[in-house]
């Protein structure tokens, strides 16, 4: 591994995913992952195990990650943001984050982190809805209610608020006041991110919805929405 | 009848458990006085529901009606759910900035070390890490 104080400009990638009880499916897709990419002079995997009940984290080290565990369960956006600390530690310039239950597809990294590698954007998200063909119909309608209340609430114009395909311009990510460590995160960091001034840019992905991922106690219910909903106007209220 | 009998398993149930926490050294001895005054109070009013009408003429006089109580005993209750959720917040805030420190600690040799500097500068930056 070249060491991150080196004195020849890299650009190091990390590839971010929170996990929580993944094992099924988390070698498979760390194996789906690209080891190269063109732009990118080294890939890092790092695997977020938020405090896994079942052998994700040591599944994801045999399978070449580095493991980062949270204690205790905390939710996928601390987790995202426990592996954007990570990245930045081990000298990434670039992050992406994808979730770990295999709906992303991985060869669409390259697209997603093009506009921060072009060094067009602070943050890029993948948008499922701006291709949703495939997508189910609820998820649509709950994605679409989500980006409603945030344009309207925030004046923030999204066509994915909810999605976790997300790149990052690592020396940027210190500017964002995160503070919320649910599914409510997606979110919020689109709004520190207004906040902050970011450089915004959206590129269609395409979701990859199998009975895996869409499994009970994955994804976003409609009534955890309304939870989100609650959290997010506590957070601005409260500063 | 009814009323009463469910006030006092309430407050049987707070005081029980406020005199446990207090035996074991979790509660300091005002919270412990606080919690039994105030549920002796409600029990008081429970079983004589005839003290809310000498209280109210003997000492804030007719001029103070029920609705008063209970709009006090509303802001009161609204005040208290807010500082609960100030301290949880708070709590939570604490404990999410304690998990992703043990966390980075996972990190390969030297690189926990800058993760920290790392978590240091931006608490310092900002209010919310």
């Amino acid at each position: 591994m070249a060491s991150p104080t080196s004195s020849a400009p890299t650009t190091v990638l990390a590839i971010i995913l929170p996990a929580y009880n993944e094992a099924g499916q988390i070698g498979t897709v760390l194996d789906d992952l690209p080891d190269r990419l063109p732009g990118v002079d080294r890939i890092e995997r790092i695997v977020v195990d938020d405090g896994s009940r079942d052998a994700t984290g040591p599944i994801a080290r045999t399978h070449g990650a580095i493991v980062v565990r949270h204690r205790l369960n905390r939710g996928v956006g601390l987790a995202r943001r426990t592996g954007l600390a990570a990245a930045r530690a081990i000298g990434a310039t670039v992050a992406v984050t994808l979730d770990a239950d295999g709906q992303h597809d991985p060869d669409e990294i390259s697209t997603v982190i093009a506009p921060v590698l072009a060094g067009q954007a602070d943050l890029v998200v993948g948008s499922r809805l701006m291709n949703p063909a495939g997508m189910p119909p609820i998820k649509r309608l709950v994605n679409r209610s989500a980006n409603l209340f945030l344009r309207l609430a925030w004046g923030i114009h999204s066509t994915d608020s909810q999605s976790g395909f997300r790149a990052y311009r690592v020396v940027s990510v210190n500017r964002l006041r995160l503070r919320t460590s649910g599914y409510e995160a997606d979110t919020e960091i689109l709004i520190a991110a207004q906040e902050a001034k970011f450089r915004v840019i959206e590129v269609p992905i395409r979701a990859i919805y199998t009975e895996y991922s869409t499994g009970a106690g994955r994804g976003q219910s409609l009534l955890n929405s309304i939870t989100i909903v609650l959290r997010l106007i506590i957070r601005t209220i409260t500063g | 009848m009814l009323a009463t009998a469910i006030v006092g398993f309430f407050a049987a149930l707070v005081i029980a458990k406020s005199f446990d926490e207090f035996r074991r050294g979790r509660e300091a001895f005002p919270v412990f006085l606080f919690w039994v005054i105030t549920w002796l109070a409600v029990l008081l009013v429970a079983v004589f529901p005839s003290v809310t009408v000498w209280l109210r003429q003997e000492v804030f006089g007719p001029a103070v009606g029920l609705g008063t109580f209970f709009g006090i005993a509303l802001v009161f209750l609204l005040f208290l759910s807010y500082r609960l959720y100030l301290k949880t917040d708070r709590v939570e805030r604490d404990l999410n900035a304690l998990i992703t420190q043990l966390a980075l600690r996972d990190l390969p040799g030297g690189q926990e070390e800058k993760a920290r500097s790392n978590q240091g500068s931006r608490d310092q930056a900002s209010p919310h890490p």
